[in-house]
């Protein structure tokens, strides 16, 4: 192998560690240095941990989460981030709720907190699912707008999107089929929860479970369970992956600041709300009857992630309210 | 007051611990620019510190940010930067401040010698 060749290889490499900002700034120089120390000799340990260090740094920096950043890429990342919360917390909350309804298939609950903590999860998810859903839209008309899809050539990332939500939808149809709940009941849609909704929600969640700690009960699924529950989350960071590949990040573009401050904050509340629920119920729901509604492990492990979830999207709501309107123009 | 800083109104202080990163870049360029590996060998010579690469450009671009330094158009994939009028002025005031420490310090440094 050309031994200039492969330096430059690992140099661009090396490179793409650091943000796309960061890199369309300094990207070019920046490899020519690289290129340089590295025609001197060959470096230390410590060189490349520099490195290393540094391009975490400069993400960091490009998140807003460390250095100064100018308000309007504050705003960005505050969007970026609260993104990525409604995601997190779309999965937590679904996890939950489709437990809860499995119980509420059977029996209502014998407890008002269970009740309450239904209720609860149950807002924080349309809350939690109409942010999503404005964000979705908002980013995908910015990126016509912009005619960024052209310029991404998104064929291959929309192919791998739509194949992802066709094997999730029939995928959770055919796995929902041996959920708990009613799964062909003659009880089937009594309750509050919508059977159908209840046994895709359990579905798509299922992988999200204390079960992988404990072998034997893993062991107890059928194949295609286990299997499923391998293939579900891949497939949905595929999704997540092909849709960002082919609509970009999030951007607040030029979009008036109290939309973004009312997308954010409709984030923080919705997954408060869902906190508060699975704080109800992990903490003090009782039992239905046939030991239904009972918490397990996993419960208690996602209120902990979407307590710290609402606390970070709250953080974040006051950094976009906090950023100067000055700094607002694009 | 931390956006004044930011923009780099004053000495190098607000930059904090990149003081010394930054103290040496605009003692390099004090004299005429220079692009990044030139930097590197330039602070190695005359303070015996060699800036790894990521510490070099995170400082440069905060640099750069503060308005102390800018680059200079160039064909090259080399850029190099040159001090601002406001980088000038930062580096006089960032060094007469270590003068007047290195100062008190020698002075009593001698003290103690004689005291001892």
């Amino acid at each position: 192998m050309n031994r200039v060749g492969a330096t430059s290889r690992l140099t661009q490499r090396l490179v793409r560690l650091y943000p796309p900002d960061w890199r369309a700034r300094y990207g070019e120089e920046f490899e020519q240095l690289l290129l340089d120390e590295l025609a001197e000799e060959r470096p230390k340990a410590r060189w490349w941990l520099n490195l290393l260090g540094h391009a975490v740094l400069a993400r960091l920096v490009e998140f807003g989460i460390a250095g100064n950043v100018e308000g309007r890429r504050r705003i960005d990342a505050a969007l970026r981030l609260a993104a990525g919360g409604v995601v997190l917390g779309l999965l937590c909350a679904t996890a939950m709720w489709a437990q809860l309804a499995v119980g509420w298939q059977w029996s209502a609950p014998s407890s008002q907190t269970t009740r309450s903590a239904v209720e609860l999860i149950t807002v924080g998810l349309i809350g939690l699912g109409i942010t999503a859903t404005g964000l979705a839209a908002g980013s995908l008309l910015a990126a016509v707008s912009r005619g960024r899809l052209a310029q991404r050539r998104p064929q291959i990332a929309l192919g791998v999107l739509c194949l992802c939500i066709v094997l999730l939808i029939l995928g959770s149809g055919s796995i929902g089929l041996s959920w708990p709940g009613t799964g062909g009941h003659a009880w089937a849609g009594r309750s509050l929860v919508p059977a159908w909704l209840g046994r895709r929600a359990w579905a798509l969640t299922l992988w999200l479970s204390s079960y992988w700690a404990h072998p034997r009960r893993l062991a107890q699924l059928g194949p295609t369970q286990l299997e499923w529950m391998l293939v579900s989350p891949v497939l949905m960071g595929a999704a997540v992956w092909s849709w960002r590949s082919t609509v970009g990040p999030v951007r607040s573009g030029r979009l008036p600041r109290w939309i973004t401050l009312g997308a954010v904050l409709t984030a923080a509340a919705s997954i408060f709300l869902i906190a508060m629920g699975a704080a109800a119920w992990s903490l003090g729901g009782r039992s239905g009857p046939h030991g239904l509604f009972v918490p397990g492990a996993i419960d208690v492990a996602l209120l902990m992630v979407t307590g710290l979830l609402s606390v970070a999207c709250a953080l974040l709501a006051r950094q976009v309210w906090l950023t100067p309107k000055g700094t607002l123009t694009t | 007051m931390a956006n004044d800083r930011e923009q780099g109104n004053g000495a190098l202080g607000g930059l904090g611990r990149y003081a010394g990163p930054g103290t040496l870049i605009l003692s390099s360029l004090a004299d005429s620019e220079k692009h990044g590996y030139a930097l590197t060998m330039d602070i190695a010579e005359f303070a015996g510190v060699r800036l790894a690469p990521g510490t070099l450009y995170e400082a440069l671009a905060r640099l750069e940010r503060q308005g102390l330094i800018e680059p200079v158009a160039s064909t090259d994939r080399r850029r190099p930067y040159r001090l601002t009028a406001q980088g000038a002025e930062a580096l006089r005031t960032q060094l007469a401040e270590q003068r007047r420490v290195a100062d008190i310090g020698l002075r009593r440094l001698e003290l103690g010698a004689r005291l001892s």
